[in-house]
């Protein structure tokens, strides 16, 4: 019923228009409007597969970090060595502290002790040696004129 | 040859798409580009909206969920991939230009049959300045003799706008003819 009730309409429908525009004249505009180049629908199918091809390969592949990222276990990856960066970083911090924390004089042992003056001592000694031998240079270099007048200076 | 859904069930299982996409294709393609023809008019814009509705179609298809029909479907891809085209051109400047209302005008001034012939323009002309949705509903009612359910499906619109479109239309056309 609905079919023929759809079949009616459009037959009214048709007829309205072709009681304004002859037949002939909607038809030739039909076809003229519904034409192709010659062998374009043969053609068709084989341009568009190597368009789709192309498009295909011409795509850019995805970097290797996307590609990193699209895996399931990335975030764990990334998670688990942020973790190690930090804490690797406390730890290395705790040692490096550790190295230079201060000692009380009752926990150092006499013979310690004994051995750190007599090192400083020696060094000390060096140090004087060193001086001595600077000054003596100088005084050397000294003219004669020079040296009567500090004489000269160290009497008055 | 296989029905619309067994090849879109071939291509949605099988590893060699190609060979079903290009059946199927060869099915649809005429009516296809026949569509968006009668709405660009010229074959140069209507070979590359038609390369578009089917790359689309490729991209698409393993998704498709067989709730509408594939000729309905595909049908409204080609509408707004169409629609798309048409707006895009409309930025860039007007489709029918001087030059072709030149064109109709000249063809009518040198026939032996100007009567006819100028019926004809009219008509090519009354046609061609309809709104793109007027002219769709138009020509798929007419000369494709669809149903009003399938073109409001294919246009993403109702029976009621559908209606109207036509009758629109077909007004428009009339006074268009009445001039002469």
């Amino acid at each position: 019923m609905k079919m023929q009730t759809d079949k009616d309409l459009l037959k009214q429908d048709q007829q309205w228009v072709e009681s304004m525009i002859e037949k002939d004249h909607l038809n030739r505009f039909n076809s003229t409007n519904t034409d192709a180049p010659i062998n374009y629908f043969e053609s068709f199918p084989d341009r568009l597969m190597q368009r789709i091809q192309m498009e295909k390969n011409n795509h850019t592949k995805p970097s290797l970090f996307k590609i990193f990222f699209l895996q399931p276990y990335a975030k764990i990856a990334v998670a688990a060595a942020f973790i190690l960066i930090v804490a690797g970083a406390y730890l290395w911090n705790t040692a490096n502290k550790a190295k230079f924390e201060t000692v009380s004089i009752q926990e150092i042992s006499i013979d310690e002790m004994k051995s750190y003056v007599s090192n400083n001592e020696a060094i000390a000694e060096l140090d004087y040696d060193y001086v001595i031998k600077k000054e003596n240079a100088s005084l050397e270099k000294l003219r004669e004129s020079e040296i009567k007048e500090i004489q000269k200076a160290i009497i008055q | 040859m296989s029905s619309d859904q067994e090849l879109i069930i071939q291509f949605q299982q099988t590893i060699d798409k190609e060979a079903v996409f290009t059946q199927l294709m060869r099915k649809h393609q005429q009516k296809v580009y026949y569509q968006i023809k009668r709405m660009v008019l010229e074959h140069a814009d209507a070979d590359d909206i038609a390369q578009l509705v089917w790359i689309k179609v490729w991209n698409k298809l393993d998704g498709f969920k067989m709730e509408s029909e594939f000729t309905t479907w595909l049908f409204r891809v080609a509408y707004n991939e169409t629609l798309n085209y048409l707006q895009k051109q409309k930025k860039q400047g007007s489709r029918l230009s001087n030059d072709d209302l030149f064109v109709y005008e000249n063809a009518s001034a040198s026939t032996d049959e100007p009567k006819t012939t100028e019926i004809q323009i009219a008509l090519d002309s009354a046609i061609k300045q309809l709104p793109e949705k007027q002219r769709i509903v138009f020509m798929l009612r007419y000369f494709d003799s669809c149903e009003y359910e399938k073109i409001a499906a294919m246009m993403g619109t109702t029976v009621g706008g559908a209606k109207a479109n036509f009758h629109q239309a077909v007004k428009k056309i009339e006074r268009f003819v009445k001039k002469l």
